[in-house]
């Protein structure tokens, strides 16, 4: 099954048993079915509980609460992760403050879904990461699957019991991926998913449990890092693993503890800018956790410009797998 | 309506209004505070009119919104102190009030989205209940206002929004910011409104009932447009209008006004309960 079909299956499985669950946004319903077509078909099936807004991301994400207080299960989206940027006072100064500054009288159990991430030549304003951004925002959740997880399990779970707001993230160059299972991965590299509601998943190039190198990411960074592992192991016979958590905000370094012992090189990569991003955070509560001691640690995530449409350009802005393989070469090799 | 009620309401706005500036002169409220002194009458008339389990939301200028829906004094004043008897506990603050189906919030225009997500719930669920938001004329400049009045209109939600129009907001005078009508807004988006200029709260509460019941019926909204003024300076720092200005508005104020309609004994036994009521609320509060 392709990512896509996967959050389309999430999404048909949650209108078609829960009443209370409600889709809506910019341009979703049929025949267009949404910018990336997540959504075809859902309309259709469900007319009274998906439905097309204006362009007023502020508006619509700011509504959301106020159905939520009304024991609704609002799932919003966001044509492009780009225009979260609109709703970000009513994520920042209302949806992520009401339950806590009313002492908890009210729940608003908020779904934000966006397509995210470059590499498909959209350019400046259509192509950003902003997870780093939003994860800076006390209280809100980031979940950002990759195909090495069930992305369509995972919404379905954090729409029905995870009563914070979340950004649920798509990386748009996931959306045609197959999922991939411990028995469809590339030869010469194992997945091994753990059973938490936020699984992680890790994906190693090596049988035993404590490579060298450990690289932190998710989502659709994944796509990346597979080439990695295999030329890490193929040009320099060096062990390596990625693990992905599937919750990125809050991040949690138990998740990653066990594999982290025998590593000599912990690399978080990410596609959002380097530069106070998602990889400060976590190098920080790995630090914090006496986790990093004596290693040799390396950040790895977009230079601080734009993102160029043009895909040469692109590919100097955004972390790219010969870069990774750079960094970890000078220090190993 | 009862004038008798309503004034008991009005009086009770004022009386608590001028205990807090008092106590916060004296140190026991920290942060801000913007008092409803003047405005009264909006209040009272419009929520009056609503059932229990309708939604008001409501802005920084909240206090006499809360006494005429939810009239939990202490609650309200423990909250403004800061202490564990609060409506949200101490967390919130003058700004920031829930209490059952009442919320408020301290940004300016933000919480329209907010009434407009509960209308959508209450139209959802069938509950039959309606939201009403209050907002200042000088929140008209924020862009989210307008997206939620276009999503209001098309999708037929039961929202009132009430613009409470005192001609300031802050320092600035609505002439050097408000370009157009605000009734015209309304209609630019197909809702219907109505502008009064009134103090007298019979006038308003009347005016809001019908706006109400049609707003319940029609699940449509509405705009209501409240000519008013403000007595006491925009929050804890000092009033730039022309003291001439406010004095001459006094002629308007919605307590005399309402006064007017009753009889010397009953303004005496309302007067008289409000402020037994107010000052053991004071003493419950210090000593929480
Ligand atoms: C988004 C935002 N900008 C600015 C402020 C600061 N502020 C608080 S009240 C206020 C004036 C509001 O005027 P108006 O809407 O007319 O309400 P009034 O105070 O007159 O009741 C301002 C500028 C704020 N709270 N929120
Ligand atoms: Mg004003």
């Amino acid at each position: 099954m392709k990512f896509i079909e996967s959050i389309r299956n999430g999404l048909d499985s949650l209108l078609g048993n829960y009443p209370e669950v409600v889709l809506y946004g910019e341009d979703l319903i049929d025949p267009y079915g949404g910018a990336f077509k997540v959504t075809k078909g859902l309309s259709t099936k469900y007319p009274d509980r998906v439905w097309n807004t204006p362009i007023s991301e502020a508006a619509i994400i700011g509504m959301s609460a106020g159905m939520a207080m009304c024991k609704m299960k609002p799932i919003v989206e966001i044509m492009f992760g780009d225009f979260t940027s609109l709703g970000v006072d009513q994520l920042l100064n209302h949806l992520t403050k009401y339950a806590w500054m009313y002492n908890n009288q009210v729940e608003t159990p908020v779904t934000i879904r966006t397509a995210m991430g470059g590499r498909r030549g959209y350019g400046p304003t259509h192509s950003q990461s902003l997870e780093a951004l939003l994860s800076t925002i006390p209280g809100l959740s980031i979940i950002a699957p990759s195909h090495y997880h069930d992305p369509g399990r995972i919404l379905q779970q954090a729409v029905l019991e995870d009563s914070s707001v979340k950004v649920f993230s798509e990386y748009k160059l996931l959306y045609p991926q197959e999922l991939q299972t411990p028995n469809t991965v590339k030869s010469g590299l194992t997945l091994d998913v753990s059973s938490d509601v936020y699984p992680i998943a890790h994906l190693s190039n090596c049988e035993f449990d404590n490579p060298e190198i450990l690289i932190i990411s998710y989502g659709g960074n994944a796509l990346l890092l597979e080439q990695v592992l295999l030329d890490l192991l193929i040009e320099y016979e060096l062990s390596a693993q990625c693990a992905l958590p599937a919750r990125i905000k809050p991040f949690d370094p138990l998740q990653i503890q066990h594999l982290i012992s025998e590593a000599q090189v912990v690399l978080v990569v990410e596609e959002s800018p380097k530069c106070h991003g998602w990889g400060a955070e976590v190098v920080a509560t790995l630090s914090e956790a006496g986790l990093l001691s004596g290693k040799n640690v390396f950040r790895i995530g977009s230079a601080e410009t734009p993102i160029p449409s043009s895909m040469a350009q692109e590919e100097q802005v955004l972390p790219s797998a010969a870069q990774i393989m750079e960094t970890i070469s000078q220090i190993l090799v | 309506m009862n004038a008798s009620i309503l004034y008991k309401d009005i009086y009770k706005i004022r009386t608590f209004e001028e205990k807090v500036l008092e106590l916060f002169s004296l140190g026991h409220l920290r942060g801000t505070t913007h008092t409803y002194i003047g405005q009264e009458a909006n209040a009272v008339g419009v929520i009056s009119n609503l059932n229990s389990n309708d939604f008001v939301v409501s802005n920084h200028r909240c206090h006499g919104h809360y006494i005429a829906f939810k009239k939990n004094l202490y609650a309200l004043l423990c909250e403004l102190m800061g202490k564990s008897d609060g409506v949200c506990g101490g967390r919130g603050g003058s700004q920031h009030l829930c209490d059952g189906t009442f919320y408020t919030n301290g940004i300016q225009g933000g919480i329209l989205p907010l009434a407009a997500g509960l209308a959508y719930g209450a139209k959802f669920n069938q509950t039959g209940q309606i939201a009403v938001v209050f907002i200042g004329d000088g929140t008209l400049g924020e862009g989210v206002v307008y997206e939620t009045l276009n999503i209001a209109s098309k999708w037929e939600l039961p929202l009132l929004v009430v613009v409470e129009n005192n001609q300031y907001a802050q320092s600035t005078p609505i002439q050097l910011t408000l370009a157009g009508t605000i009734s015209k807004r309304f209609e630019a988006f197909g809702i219907n409104a109505t502008e009064l200029s009134s103090f007298d709260v019979l006038e308003i509460s009347n005016a809001a009932k019908s706006i109400i019941d049609r707003v319940r019926e029609s699940s449509k909204p509405y705009g209501l447009i409240l000519n008013t003024y403000r007595f006491a300076s925009h929050s804890k720092s000092s009033d730039g209008r022309d003291p001439a200005e406010v004095e001459s508005m006094r002629k308007h104020d919605c307590l005399q006004i309402t006064e007017r309609l009753l009889q010397e004994s009953q303004i005496e036994s309302i007067q008289g309960i409000v402020n037994d009521e107010v000052e053991k609320v004071v003493l419950q509060a210090l000593e929480a």
